[in-house]
Parts: structure tokens; sequence; C-alpha cells
């Protein structure tokens, strides 16, 4: 069963790339269109451990998604039933990074960022921890969903220092939250409705330190197809230097019901 | 952006619903809901009762009466004594409720009358009663007779005329006054004209008009009306039960006695007039309170309220009063009062109502009060309450209040219960329901005011235990239990660690889950599979016995027996445990082998895997056989791993030079990864770094020189060490140098930053290894640099007590001259290290071939 509902189509494609400096990819992403979920993961940890912290996380994610799940705990009344379910699948993920780190000495201290996106008929369910980010693209615009989990962004909205001060930060790729680095640990959740012609973009800090928000949008627009965005926007990150791992993920939404989709973009319109 | 939550819009759809039932419900006076609501008013009427101050009395004909002076129906004349008796008592008014629809037949007076008409001379009345005596000057009326067996027509005797004897006259003078002793109706009519101040009874049959006009009421009748104006809604009647002409013509006033109970039988209001062919009656208590109060009764004002004098008193529909009930109204035996028991004070200048209490004789009511409560109290309340204002009304703005509380409840129920958290939700609306009841209660207590605060106390508890239970159901639903519900996600989680590699884990997962269940013995057979593919044989063991303290499975047994035979024969041991195993064969003829080489003996152990000495046995070549140690892996690397090493084998494989040990083969066998290359007599240049077992410069010179030539065939192939030192660099007997590990060594990188990858030994990495960049041909000629360092002078160009200050030191720090360390190093050789040991890539030596050209120069 198409957890979209018939109402809205996902066609989304997805890139990793180990980047111009770095030689092995501690990034992982995962993507499902029918399932309406996508996945991007950023990990950290010594002796390569990063990489399985993102792709266990990833796999727990998918694994759930996947399986048949029904449980949730701790039902936040706040949010929609999928937005718990997506809570409860990070809250799992982050239990197995967590448990795996404490079971032994050379994944001890390993850790990940996630940034995962829910589409469910035409509400999209937003969860990150970290500094990859949820993009949305609509309009012409760009909008960056998630607020980094990182301490330069703290700055930046305590106005100590500027956005551009904090591209150039030396304390830029430090977070103030991770996934799997403690036991219990909660992620940021946001609910969004989408239309049709809206685009998805998520992506880890290797390609947004590396491409202005401007750029990418330039790119996506430009690119009709998903797959070939992601291939420009790895392909301008390298460019542009490629410090660290790349993942990007690209989502178009196209609307099956145009005149419905019209009539709640017009209501939209009262809600802003 | 605002958020509309499904949730929210349910509850609320929800709250709309039961708000307009509720509004409904309330319009139409839904028969159950009303039945509640009466309930209410009953506990509200309780709290109202006071003792009462009226000027009303009741002589209640009551039980200890009817023992002391007969079975009723008593004589007539008994009650005219009583009604004498209260008129010398100068009472105001009696309210005398008793009926007398029909003449007083009795038997005596029949016969008295007979003997004097016999006397007289006049025809004797044989069929008892029917015909009244003519001196007596009443009319001849017919009317329903009391004894059921006689018939209804007259009869006249033929008169026989009958000589008077001397004497009778007495007898017939007596026989007078027995008549007039026994004819109670004219007794009692006396008695009711002489005081000119009672009030009588009438009964009606309520039902539909018959539709005739009052024409032909009697004069007293209509005296005792007024009409009704069109659109009256006054309770109707279809039939009238007056007293007898007698008294009623001499009444002071007449009203009627109906009791109109509501739908449950509680007597809570009167209606104050009723409508009988287009007349309006008036009750028996407002009759008396009018005549008390010297109001006539045509000067009443209808409307909302019926008006008199300056008496309002507000009636509810049909003309009906609600009857606020008090307590103390005096209430004294007819018995009692006979025997003058009962102080004449008690009486004067009051309304004084003899009813009939006794069971049996008049129908006994239930108030919201009381129950059996006699009719005459009840009149007595109304009377009470006329006289002293005390009024429940139902006010007009009544209803608007109600209707706008269920307005205000429905939407506090669909809008902000749905908002609040359990707790608080619970307290707000019981502050509201207490709120409200206690207003519409105080208001009714104190001021009468009835309002009907069942429909919106209903909303609020229905609305809210709809919308409670809605919520809890819902979170029900989703959330199961806690025992079922970790199972599932052991289950996952264990299926995603071993995913990654993490078995160890996914075996404590697995654990937790029910091994009865045949899909749990499932996932673990899978993990033991897997166990047994990376030769953790005891833990696969392990696992296989954990299947079979439930029971059975697939084929578990023969594995545990084969997999614990197996590790006795086994050569590599079980993985984990010993790690001085060796490689001694138990039996001889079974040769261990890694693909096509056999396996003679264990070399030695290095930093990567044990190094055993083989034969290749289709040339008869020795070999080294180097292997994979998967227990130094974390094993969830390894599948990476073996596919670097494979890689990285393969691309040195391809490698042809002198200086470089040549591999001969790679491959897999039972899982262990194996690369066979030449087998070397000699041993690395590790020795030699020491300071007092230093090489001659000459032979440093030589030998590095040798490594510059083996990088630079190397790196002119694609191919970069990434661990260049004294280990890799071998010395063999005759002195031939030979660089070993070609790229394997980047295989067994173990030790990485946040910054990026690095490997090998620190003390040799280049700048940018450290900082984690991409490394080509010119990284290995810093190592070399390092090496060459090191063997001229016993020390290493970059230490540090800790590797980050090691790092940094072969980052930003500069060596120290080697001169410091050497004095007799040629002075030719100093801009060779130092060009090898810049941190700049660019300034560096770009090719290992000028390296040597380099260092050859240095020779002459």
């Amino acid at each position: 069963m198409s957890a979209l509902g018939g109402l809205m189509n996902l066609t989304a494609s997805g890139k990793t790339d180990v980047g111009m400096v770095r030689s092995n990819n501690e990034d992982s992403f995962f993507l499902d269109e029918k399932l309406g979920l996508l996945v991007v993961a950023d990990g950290m940890g010594g002796h390569a451990s990063g990489e399985t912290a993102s792709s266990l996380a990833v796999n727990v994610i998918k694994d759930y998604f996947q399986g048949t799940q029904k449980k949730i705990r701790d039902y936040d009344r706040r949010y929609s039933e999928p937005t718990n379910r997506l809570n409860q699948a990070i809250r799992l993920a982050n239990q197995a990074v967590f448990e795996a780190a404490q079971g032994s000495l050379h994944l001890k201290g390993m850790g990940t960022t996630i940034a995962a996106v829910l589409l469910t008929g035409n509400q999209l369910s937003i969860a990150h921890i970290g500094d990859s980010r949820v993009y949305l693209i609509r309009a012409g615009n760009i909008d960056q969903l998630t607020d980094d989990h990182s301490i330069v962004n703290e700055q930046v909205k305590r106005e100590f220092i500027t956005k551009e001060q904090a591209a150039h930060s030396e304390m830029k790729n430090i977070l103030t939250k991770a996934l799997g680095i403690r036991e219990d640990m909660q992620a940021d959740l946001d609910e969004l409705t989408v239309f049709g012609n809206d685009i998805l973009f998520l992506c880890s800090d290797g390609l947004s330190n590396m491409v202005t928000d401007e750029d990418v949008l330039d790119i996506i627009c430009s690119m009709k197809e998903p797959a070939a965005a992601c291939d420009e926007l790895v392909y301008t990150a390298n460019n542009n230097g490629g410090k660290d791992n790349i993942t990007v993920i690209v989502g178009r939404i196209q609307s099956n019901r145009k005149w419905y989709s019209t009539l709640l973009k017009f209501m939209e319109l009262f809600r802003r | 952006m605002k958020k509309i939550n499904k949730s929210t819009i349910t509850d609320f759809v929800l709250g709309i619903v039961l708000m307009l039932l509720a509004l409904f419900s309330f319009l139409l006076s839904w028969g159950p809901l009303e039945t509640l609501e009466s309930g209410i008013y009953d506990l509200n009427a309780n709290l109202r009762v006071q003792k009462s101050t009226a000027p009303v009395a009741v002589i209640a004909i009551d039980e200890q009466s009817i023992t002391n002076l007969g079975r009723w129906p008593w004589p007539r004349a008994r009650i005219a004594a009583m009604v004498d008796l209260l008129q010398s008592y100068q009472v105001k008014v009696i309210g005398l409720d008793i009926i007398y629809s029909e003449k007083d037949v009795n038997q005596g007076l029949v016969e008295v009358r007979n003997l004097i008409r016999s006397i007289e001379g006049e025809p004797v009345d044989t069929n008892r009663g029917i015909i009244a005596a003519a001196p007596s000057g009443t009319p001849l009326h017919s009317s329903v007779s009391e004894n059921p067996s006689a018939t209804k027509q007259p009869v006249m005797a033929v008169p026989v005329p009958t000589p008077r004897k001397p004497g009778m006259e007495g007898i017939l003078a007596s026989l007078k006054e027995s008549e007039k002793r026994l004819d109670n109706d004219a007794i009692l009519a006396g008695s009711i004209a002489a005081g000119k101040n009672v009030v009588l009874p009438l009964f009606f049959v309520p039902g539909n008009p018959t539709g005739r006009t009052a024409a032909n009421l009697p004069e007293y009748l209509k005296k005792n009306s007024i009409p009704a104006e069109g659109g009256d809604e006054s309770i109707t009647a279809r039939e009238i039960v007056p007293p007898i002409p007698e008294f009623a013509a001499n009444a002071m006033g007449l009203g009627h006695i109906n009791i109109i109970a509501d739908r449950d039988g509680t007597v809570r209001s009167e209606p104050l007039l009723i409508n009988f062919e287009e007349k309006l009656f008036p009750s028996f208590a407002l009759q008396l309170t009018l005549k008390y109060l010297n109001y006539d009764l045509q000067s009443l004002k209808l409307g909302p309220e019926i008006k008199f004098g300056r008496k309002k008193i507000p009636v509810y529909d049909s003309n009906r009063m609600l009857i606020s009930y008090n307590s103390g109204i005096p209430y004294y035996s007819f018995f009692d009062v006979a025997n003058k028991k009962v102080s004449p004070e008690v009486f004067k200048d009051k309304i004084v109502i003899i009813a009939q209490s006794a069971a049996g004789l008049g129908a006994m009511q239930v108030t919201p009060t009381a129950v059996n409560v006699p009719p005459g109290t009840i009149i007595a309340n109304v009377i009470e309450n006329i006289i002293n204002d005390d009024h429940i009304v139902r006010p007009e703005w009544a209803a608007m209040i109600e209707f706008i509380m269920i307005l205000v409840f429905g939407l506090y129920i669909a809008l902000v219960i749905p908002q609040l958290k359990a707790g608080v939700s619970a307290i707000v609306s019981t502050i509201l329901l207490v709120g409200w009841m206690i207003t519409t209660i105080y208001l009714f207590a104190a001021y009468g005011y009835w309002i009907k605060s069942l429909y919106p106390a209903l909303i609020l508890i229905v609305g809210y235990l709809v919308i409670v239970s809605k919520r809890f159901l819902l979170t029900e639903k989703t959330k199961d239990l806690m025992e079922a519900d970790s199972v599932e996600t052991n289950k996952m989680l264990g299926l995603s660690f071993q995913g990654q590699g993490l078995l160890d884990m996914a075996f404590d997962k697995f654990r937790k889950c029910p091994a009865k269940d045949e899909s749990v013995k499932e996932l673990l057979y899978n993990l033991g599979l897997d166990f047994e593919r990376k030769r953790m044989f005891n833990k696969a063991v392990a696992v296989y016995q954990h299947i079979a303290t439930a029971g059975d499975f697939k084929d578990i047994q023969e594995r545990i027996k084969k997999l614990t035979a197996a590790g006795e024969t086994m050569i590599f041991g079980l993985s984990g445990s010993k790690k001085e195993a060796t490689v001694i064969m138990e039996h001889s003829e079974v040769k261990p082998t890694l693909g096509r080489y056999e396996v003679v003996k264990e070399l030695g152990r290095g930093a990567m895997g044990t190094v055993y000495l083989g034969k290749d046995p289709r040339i008869n070549r020795e070999v080294a056989i180097k292997t994979l140690r998967y227990e130094e892996i974390d094993p969830e690397q390894i599948d990476e791993v073996k596919k670097r090493f494979f890689r990285e084998a393969e691309a040195a494989g391809k490698l042809s030079h002198p200086n470089i040990v040549t591999i001969y083969d790679v491959g897999e066998d039972y899982d262990i990864a194996y690369m066979a290359m030449e087998l070397l007599d000699g041993s690395d240049l590790a020795q030699y770094t020491k300071k007092e077992n230093l090489l001659p410069t000459e032979e440093v010179i030589r030998v590095v020189s040798c490594v510059a030539s083996a990088l630079d065939y190397a790196h002119s192939n694609g191919i970069v060490h990434r661990d260049i030192k004294p280990a890799n660099i071998m010395m063999l007997g005759n002195r031939e140098v030979k660089v070993a590990d070609f790229g394997i060594a980047r295989v067994m990188a173990t030790s990485k930053t946040q910054t990026g990858v690095v490997m090998g030994t620190p003390s040799y990495m280049s700048p940018e290894q450290i900082a984690g960049k991409k490394v080509d041909g010119r990284s290995d000629l810093f190592s070399l640099g390092v090496v060459l360092y090191e063997l001229l002078s016993g020390e290493k160009p970059f230490n540090g007590d800790s590797i980050a200050t090691l790092m940094y030191n072969i980052t930003s720090s500069p060596p120290p001259s080697i001169k410091e360390f050497s004095p007799d190093i040629p002075d030719k050789m100093l801009p060779i290290i130092e060009k090898l040991l810049v941190k700049d890539v660019e300034a560096r030596y770009q090719t290992g071939k000028s390296l040597a050209d380099d260092l050859v120069a240095c020779l002459r």
C-alpha cells in the first residue's frame, strides 16, 4: 500500500561520494519512493566507526519502515502518526548505534547525524539530529527546513557571529547533538504540507559546506531529473573542494489531482 | 505556517456533534433527559424548604379521627358542626375540601319524613327516599342515587287519608325536629350560608373540550369563572363535577381541586386555572387566597404572570404555578379540633382547610420533598406561596442562558479539551461543572429561579468522557503491550546489527527473544551460520546450543558436533582465543592447504597476520604466505578490509622490479585471505635504525637509492606504498634490498581520526597523510626521507609523547638538523634530507628517480 495514498507521487534519486580529500566515505543514505522515505546520515568516530554508525542508523530506519512496524512508544500527541513513526524509527536507530558503540572498544564514541523525511499523502514529516539538512524548494525559492545542531549555528542564532563567519569557522564541524552518542536523544520533529512541483533536498554537510544554497537551487531547478541533479551537485561540490564526504538526495513531488492541489495551495496562501 | 493536526479536527467534529445533540434534546425536551432534570429539580426543591409563616392551617380528617368518629363518609352535620366551630373561632376563610356532588341519602331521614307524611296524611314514599317531603321547601331534584339498586322512577302513591289521632301533634313536632336534625344537607347548607366565608371545591375531568359553550352554566358557576381569551393555554376539561346547588349557591367561592402531576407522578405545580367550555375556573387555593385578601376573581389579569391587586404570580406554561414546598404548615387532627383540644388562637383570622388525609380516603400525592402528602397540604402550600410571594419561577431568560451554556460547553469540549493535558482538562472540566451546578442551585434555592442545569452539565460530562476516551483508545491502539513491543524491537535491532556485521551484539539481542518461537530460531540459526563463515566457531556453537535449549532445529546437532571436532584439527585454531596456537598438525596425512599451496610451518607473526612457509606443489617452489589475521580486525570491517586487501594485492602483483618483493598469488581459503610471495631470506632494516647498529653511510645511501628506484617504478605504475618504513624494507643475505607490502599496508589501517583516514605508523607518515588528504608517490618519498634520517642518525626526525604532538610535529615543526645527532654526515646529504622532509608537497622530490640520482651523486 503506497504510503502516499495516491495523492502525491515522489520521484527521488540519491548519490554519495567520498569527496576529494577523504579516503573513505562515512556517509550513508537510503530512499524509497513507494514508502515516501528519504534518509541521509553522516557518521563520525575513530577507527572508521563513522561508517558503521551511519550505515547502522540508516539500516535500522529502513528495516523499521520495511518491516511490520506498528509500535510507537511515548506517542507525542502534538504530531501526527506518521511523524511519530519516524521519530520511533530514529529512536531505535539511536538505541542501536549507542549499544553498538558501548559493546566494542573500536566503536566507542561513534555517532552519526541523521536527516530524514517521510511523505504520507500530502503531509511531510521531518526529523533530524545534527547538521545534515533538509531543504524545500518551492516556486523558485529554497528554504532550509532543519535547524543545524552545530556550535556555529548556535552562535549564529545568538548573533555572536554571522553566517559567513560560521562558514569559515574552525569549529564548523562540531555538533551539539548527534545520534548514538547518548542513550536518550530526541530528534527535532516538524510537519509540513506539500504540494505538486515541490522539491525536497537532503544533504550532508559535505555538500552544504561546499555549495551555496543559491547554487543548489540553480542546479536543481535546471536539472529536471533528480539523478542528473544529484550528479551535478556532487560534481560541483568536488569542484569547490570536496573536503568531506558528499551525500545528496533530490526528491520531486508530483500531484495526482491537479485541482485538489491548486485548492490546497490557495488555502495555504491564507495560512501563511 | 500553522499546522492543522488531524486529531484536532476529529476532536473538534466530535465536540460539535455532541453539542448539536444536546441542543436538539434541549429544544425537544426529550423524555428521559427531562426525567433527569426533574430529579435535579427535586433536589433543589428540597433545599428551598423553609418553615412556613403563612396564615394557613390544615385540619385533617386523619386516621385518628376516623377511628374515633366513625367510618367515612361522615354525616354532613358533623362537618357542619366543625364549620360552625371554626366560625366561632373567627377564621377568615374556610376551605372545605370535600366534594359533595350528590345529595345526602339518609335512610333515617326518609323514614322520618314518611312518618310525618303519614301523620299529616300525605302520600307515603315507599320507594326509599327519592321523593323529598314537600314542607321542607326544597325543590324536587333528581340525581344519581347513592344506592345502586334503587330505580329512578318516582312513584306517586295514592293518597290515603287517615284521621289524626289526639297526641299525635307532639309526636309530629318531635318528628319534625328529627327531620331537621337528620337533614344533613340542610344543616351543612345552613352553615355554609351562615358565615359567607366557605369556599367549596370543584372537580374537572381533564380532556379535550366537547365544543359546547358555557350558555347553560348555573349562575354560581358563572360567578366563579372568568372568560377565556383567545389563545388561552390553560388545561382544558371536558366535564365538571360541582357540589350540589344547595351548597354551591351559598358558598363564598368555588375552586377546582384538580391536581396535575408531572410525567413521573410527582406534583410540582398547580394549574391555577382550568378551561371548561371557554371559561377559566380558578384553583381552590387561588380562590381561597383571593377571598382571604378580599380580591374579586374578575379582577384577575392573565399573562406570563397572573396579577391581582399588587400580587403577581409567575406561571409556568398552561397557567401552572410551580409550587415551592415548605414545612411547618400547622396541621391538626379533626378529632382534636372537634374535641376543642386546639386553641382557637391558632385559627383566628386564618385560612383553614378541612381535608381528608387518612389513607384510602383522598389520593395521596408525591411531592419533591415527601411522599404520601395529602392534597390538603399541597393546597396549603400553594396558598402560602401566593401570600408570601414565595415562588419558583422559570424566568424568560432561563432558556437563553441554557442555550448559551450548551454552546459554551460544547465549544469547550470541542476546542479546548483536546489541547489540554489529561490532568489539566479533568480539573478545569470539574471546576466548570461544579461552578455551573452551584450557580444554578444557588439561584434556585435563594431566588427560586429554575434554570435547567441538566443539558449543559450533561454535555460537559459526556463530552469530556468521549473526548478523553477517544484519546485514550487512540494512543492505546498504536501503543502495544511493552512486552511484545520489546521483542519486536530486539528482533529488528538484532537483524540490523547482524547486517552490519556486529554479530556479537546481534546475538545479545536475539537472546532476549523467546527461543521457542520458530521465527526466533530461524534468526539464531542464520546468525550461527554467519559466525561459522567468520570462523568464530566457538560462538557459532554457543548460538546453536542456545537454540537447542528450546528444542531441536534443522541440523544444529550435526553442526555442533562438526564444529567442536573441527576445532581440534583445524590449524588456524579457534579464532579469538589462544594467540599462541601453533601450527603443529595432529595428523600428518591431513595436510592443511591454502589455495594450492601446502602449508609447511609458521614463520612468524607480522603486523598484518601470521606468515607461513608454504610450498607450491606444482612447481615445487617454497613461498611465503601472508595471511590476514581476522582477530586483529574488527568484525564489522572485515569485508571492507578483505576487499581492499585483494585490490591492493592484485595491483602489487603486477609489479616486477628487482627491489620489490614479488607477489605470486593471492586468494581466499576457508575465509582466510592469503598472499603467496617470494620467500625472503633475510630481515628488515629495523635493526639498523638503532644507534649502535647503524650501517655505514654508503650502505645507507645504496639501500635508500634502491628503495627510491623501486618507488619510482611503482609510482609510475600508479601504486603508492603508503607505509614506507624500516620494517617494510628487507635486506637479504646477499645484500639485496627488497621493498615489501606494497599497498597492503593500507589495508591494515587501524587508526582513523575525524579529519580523515590516517594509516600506518605515524612516525613515518607524511604531513598530507596526517591531514587526511589524498596522498601520492611524494608521500612515500617523505617517509623514505624519515627512514634515511633514521638510518643515518639512529634518531627519528619527528617525535612526540603523544600521537597528537607527533602529528603536529610532522605537519608543522621543522626537523632538527641531522648534524646534531650525527656530526659526520657529509654535507652533501643535508639538502637531500631537507628536500625529502619538506612539508610542502610541491617543494619535495617529485620522483624517486631524481632522489636516486641525487643520492648516487653523493657517493662520488
